[in-house]
């Protein structure tokens, strides 16, 4: 097992630093000149004399030969330093760790819902098969499969927002602040972004109570007499569990991406607008520091979960997992 | 202990605590001073907050709360002594300050001579970036006569000269702050403006706080101010409309007969910015000035103000100098007239009887630019031509205009004063910005503008400017479309609040220490 | 439970309808409307629903229901363009990866891995952010993206074929790579591939959506639907209901595409018939 583990881990390390040099590469090789865009997007009226350019272009180091810069930025790696962003001077470090937490505050809680949501709707669906109810049940998941997420958020601002003016839109109250505003505005966005989740664990829940619900011992249990309830929690929601785990760990990936618009159509400040900022003020060393961060949380989820199937699972350790 | 005694002990126990955490709740993170603190709604992040660079509105807006230059506007748009308590001229490119007595830094270190001088050093340093370098290249030299007296002598007469010291980029910084900073002013501050900064946090909002050494007795009136971001559109002014905020800056136009309607909201706006086409004039079709004249007469300015800006703005058929400017001439404010037949006629002179074919560039990141490019399109080709869109985003925009890879582009911009000379920027040789005209390269013009800021007698330099702007107009390296209205909208429990006029709106943050707020 | 129940059945055929006619609006959208969806009256905008203008006009005075339907085009245009592309070398390096193994497995399987530790929407930001938006572009990225779905799928169902007997009967036999690839190995794949394909195509909807919305996608003024929700965003307060043209023509096409997957995946595969 810990030769598979650390496998494992060597792998992680080495895509990370092709992401890491990838990034670099693709973002360094690229038209464009940050510092034209620094001097001048919201600059105003005057044009920054070449000079100018010039000098800042040096103070920034963005005019050492590309080897040198890349050198420089794998050392600061090897420190956990992602550097400073080429805007403001604050740490890209700082930056993220401001920003990420209001993004797993988000998903934490959209998963939380998407679970209890989705499996309560896949045992209702599942228990209820080939009628009506399960036709509309199994609509509402295809619909959260189906629907935008963006659209989903609009049209939730539309409504709720809006017209019936219930909740704020926009504007960020931190909990240390306002606990009670907080978790007001934390409701529209994690119901959004929950909704689409709920359609791929909802039906993966119908799918396996199905499975498991004609199965001898569950047929065993309900002839001993137990009730539906504990047949159900007992028997066929452990079964059904582990590819609910499973497809939640993989979809995490999907999650963190999928933040992306929940966040810009709820002015969430979370790590994927600052991304998406950063992208557009070609801030080179936040869009490097950001991937980087992503990429590593996103291997990290599936590592623990491919591990933790092999110590399940002895067989897939002498496979040699591809 | 029976079960009784017990009981009541825990019911005591619950109440005291109960009661504690309701007393001390507010004593919990909260805003702090007694009085109110203005909360502002501002539209971006500030980047950065070195005052001599400039990095858009948001961010100088609180620039300006935390520095104070030399000058200052003051309502009505004139220039005002800020720093400086009187000066004088000896020679046309002399000027000797006077500063106040007793001027401190926010710590209360003393502003002395030594930072003005220091100031003008960074300004002029290649390699800070500061705003104002090539307007203040004609700085030859500061000397420091004695702590409260500066002497600064030009390479040449400039009637600009102390309106650009009264720009917020001429903010003066503490040089031992600076020095001791590695002169990296971004983060950290040290000013001698109305508030101090106070907590920023990332993302969400900053905090200015009064400043106990400014030197104007009695201001500000209001203790803090609370900035929160909302790049919004919608969410910013949903905010002004529940009470999230106080204020917001950039009145969405759509937003903006609403609010003036709603007698709970007070609202004050002025035309300032503007839109314009800029060409490539080193190549067809925009190289012949029959073509930018046709496209003068092409261009619907009305739709543009009606679906870009929902009526607010206004037509411009000439230049966008305004009455009251020193260089306003009436007959030239309709040289042009929306007249697609005649622009027609025009193209068919110029040999493009079949239309030209040409991309418009634009951005897709700013709805205004976008906008306004689609309308040009839809005129265009209304009269026959075959115009195609580039919609990049704004730093592609950028790096694309800078380089010069354009045929012709929309544009919007404001003056940086209100001195005719603002033109300068537009109609003289230069290097290539994505904003200008391309290859526009006069020199009979480049001469006129010179002399013309060279005149110190407004009445030469205005007779110097008509002549300027026939040129300008004749010649059109850029065809202006229109202005649109910039505006502010506050809750009637803000009072004192006062906007600048025309170019200098985006510089009423600096009347912001004037506002009060009533509970 | 072979049977198909009724409610089952109403939802596929109304499915197949629906995305008939999006496919219908995107070859012939001549067709549905007689308007240009690029004509501006600015004398008219945000006219209500009615009249002369079915669904209303847009900020510029267009009819908004000529600019749903032209918008049909992009969407399906990116969805098609970059399934083929994904579809066609994905599948190609499976097959390759699959039956020649060695090194060939190694390179397309661990370039797979890379392209999938990265979530698809941050990466499509980075390249339509930096390299420019436009249909073409985003064909490419999505494609890309798309490319260790199918790979993956096709290197498994390759081994699985390669290790039957009746392939080694015919590599004995002197049979060349070529014909035991296009006789064997290839007909077997095609079934679970189809079925990625379609569940693809939704998912590439949607990815090209959220890109337009966010402006990286199609650009203006040529309709599409991420991009007219990103608009109609602005003018909720004005106008509420430009809103929910586009959202509902983006939603019903992708619910559509993925009931056909679903109803397909049943039909293919029997053991799904049972649920």
């Amino acid at each position: 097992m810990l030769k598979y583990a650390s496998r494992r881990v060597l792998i992680a390390v080495v895509l990370l630093w092709v992401i890491a040099s990838l990034v670099f590469a693709f973002l360094h090789l690229l038209p464009g000149d940050p510092v034209l865009i620094i001097l001048g997007s919201e600059g105003g009226s005057q044009a920054p004399s070449p000079d100018q350019v010039v000098a800042v272009r040096h103070a920034l180091g963005l005019d050492r030969p590309l080897p040198e810069q890349y050198g420089r930025w794998l050392a600061q790696l090897g420190r956990f330093d992602l550097g400073t962003s080429l805007y403001d001077s604050t740490s890209v470090t700082s930056d993220i760790l401001g920003r990420l937490p209001t993004s797993l505050q988000l998903i934490a809680v959209a998963v939380a819902l998407a679970v209890a949501g989705g499996i309560a709707i896949g045992i209702a669906a599942a228990r209820r098969r080939g009628t009506w109810v399960d036709a509309a049940l199994s609509g509402v998941l295809a619909s959260g499969l189906s629907i935008p997420v963006f659209v989903v958020g609009t049209l939730m601002v539309l409504v709720f927002g809006v017209l019936l003016k219930w909740v704020p839109i926009g504007g960020y109250v931190p909990f240390t602040r306002d606990p009670a505003a907080y978790l007001r505005q934390l409701v529209l966005p994690a119901v959004t972004l929950a909704f689409s989740l709920l359609g791929i664990v909802g039906r993966i829940t119908r799918g396996s109570v199905l499975e498991v619900m004609h199965q001898e011992y569950v047929r065993t249990a309900r002839a001993k007499g137990l009730s539906e309830a504990r047949v159900l929690t007992r028997h066929v929601l452990r079964t059904a569990l582990i590819p609910i785990v499973t497809v939640i760990g993989f979809q995490f990936g999907i999650l963190i991406g999928g933040t992306v618009l929940v966040e810009y159509v709820f002015n969430w400040p979370g790590i994927s607008t600052l991304l998406f900022t950063a992208i557009q003020r070609r801030d080179y060393p936040t869009v490097q520091g950001v991937v980087l961060v992503t990429s590593a949380l996103f291997i990290l989820i599936n590592m623990v979960v491919d591990l933790s199937y092999a110590a399940l699972d002895p067989r897939i350790r002498y496979e040699g997992g591809a | 202990m029976t079960r009784a005694r017990l009981r009541k002990w825990v019911v005591a126990v619950a109440l005291t605590a109960l009661l504690g955490a309701g007393a001390t709740w507010d004593l919990l993170p909260a805003p702090g001073a007694p009085e109110p603190p203005l909360i502002f709604g501002l539209s971006a992040e500030p980047v950065n907050l070195d005052p001599n660079l400039s990095v858009g509105a948001a961010a100088q807006t609180v620039k300006m709360q935390l520095y104070s230059g030399l000058f200052r506007f003051g309502t009505g748009g004139t220039v005002q002594n800020d720093l400086v308590a009187s000066y004088e001229q000896p020679t046309p490119t002399t000027y000797v300050f006077h500063l106040r007595r007793n001027l401190k830094f926010s710590d209360g270190s003393p502003l002395t001579a030594t930072d003005v001088a220091f100031t003008f050093e960074r300004i002029a340093d290649a390699k800070v970036g500061a705003y104002l370098r090539t307007l203040l290249g004609g700085v030859q030299s500061v000397d420091v006569v004695d702590p409260q007296t500066v002497k600064v002598t030009l390479s040449a007469p400039d009637a600009v000269f102390t309106t650009l010291l009264a720009l917020p980029q001429a903010a003066i910084v503490s040089k031992a702050f600076a020095l001791a900073h590695n002169d990296d002013l971004k983060a950290a501050t040290l000013g001698e403006g109305p508030y101090v900064l106070g907590e920023w946090q990332r993302g969400v909002q900053l905090t200015v706080e009064r400043n106990p050494n400014y030197y104007q007795r009695g201001l500000p009136r209001t203790s803090e101010i609370r900035f929160v971001f909302y790049p919004d559109d919608n969410s910013r002014f949903a905010a002004l409309e529940s009470g999230a905020v106080d204020m917001i800056e950039y009145v969405p136009w759509q937003d903006i007969s609403a609010i003036r309607a709603n007698p709970e909201f007070g609202y004050q706006g002025t035309p300032g910015p503007f839109m314009y086409l800029q060409f490539n004039v080193t190549q067809a079709p925009f190289n012949d000035a029959r073509v930018r004249r046709a496209m003068g007469y092409a261009i619907d300015r009305d739709a543009i103000v009606k679906t870009a800006f929902f009526g607010r703005g206004t037509p411009i058929y000439g230049l966008p100098i305004t009455k009251g400017n020193l260089a306003y001439d009436p007959a030239l404010d309709h040289y042009y007239t929306y007249d697609p037949a005649k622009a027609k006629q025009m193209l068919g002179e110029a040999g493009f009887a079949n239309g030209f074919t040409a991309t418009l560039l634009s951005t897709s990141q700013y709805g205004m630019l976008k906008d306004t490019a689609q309308v040009v399109q839809q005129n265009l080709n209304a009269i026959g031509e075959h115009v195609t869109l580039a919609l990049p985003d704004w730093a592609t925009r950028i790096a694309t205009g800078n380089a010069g890879r354009y045929q012709f582009a929309a544009s919007g911009a404001v003056g940086d004063y209100p001195d005719p000379d603002f033109l300068t920027v537009y109609f003289h040789s230069g290097p290539t910005y994505y904003n200008y005209t391309t290859g526009y390269d006069d020199a009979t013009m480049d001469a006129m503008l010179s002399m013309a800021r060279g005149m110190l007698d407004p009445a030469g330099r205005a007779a110097m400017y008509g002549r300027i702007e026939r040129k300008a107009l004749d010649d059109a390296p850029y065809i202006f479309l229109n202005y649109r209205e910039q505006g502010y909208a506050y809750k009637k429990s803000v009072g004192g609040f006062r906007i600048l006029p025309g170019f200098l709106v985006f510089y009423t943050a600096g009347t912001l220490d004037t506002i009060t707020v009533t509970n | 439970m072979r049977r198909r129940d009724p409610a089952r059945r109403v939802q596929v055929v109304t499915s197949a309808a629906v995305v008939a006619a999006v496919v219908a609006a995107a070859a012939f959208p001549g067709l549905f409307t007689g308007k240009d969806p690029l004509l501006m009256h600015p004398t008219i905008p945000f006219a209500p629903p009615g009249g002369a203008y079915l669904l209303g006009t847009d900020e510029f005075g267009r009819d908004l229901f000529s600019r749903i339907v032209y918008g049909a085009r992009p969407s399906l245009e990116v969805a098609a363009g970059s399934v083929a592309v994904a579809g066609a070398v994905g599948t190609a390096l499976g097959v390759i990866g699959g039956y020649w193994s060695g090194v060939w497995e190694t390179v397309t399987m661990r370039s797979a891995d890379v392209v999938l530790c990265f979530p698809p929407i941050l990466l499509a930001m980075l390249v339509a952010g930096f390299l420019g938006a436009g249909v073409g572009h985003l064909i490419l990225i999505i494609g890309f993206l798309y490319l260790p779905q199918f790979s993956r799928l096709a290197f498994a169902q390759t081994l699985a074929v390669r290790r039957a007997e009746f392939v080694d009967a015919a590599r004995a036999a002197g049979a060349s790579s070529g014909r035991i690839l296009g006789r064997a190995v290839l007909p077997n794949i095609v079934g679970p591939l189809v079925i990625q394909a379609s569940l693809s195509a939704a998912s590439a909807m949607l990815l090209e959506s959220g890109l337009s919305f966010l402006g990286l996608g199609v650009l203006p003024p040529a309709p599409s639907w991420g991009l007219e929700i990103a608009t109609a965003r602005n003018y909720m307060f004005q106008t509420p209901y430009y809103v929910l043209w586009p959202s509902l023509a983006l939603s019903l096409t992708i619910l559509g595409i993925n009931t056909m997957g679903d109803a397909l995946l049943d039909y293919l595969d029997p053991r799904r018939r049972a649920g």
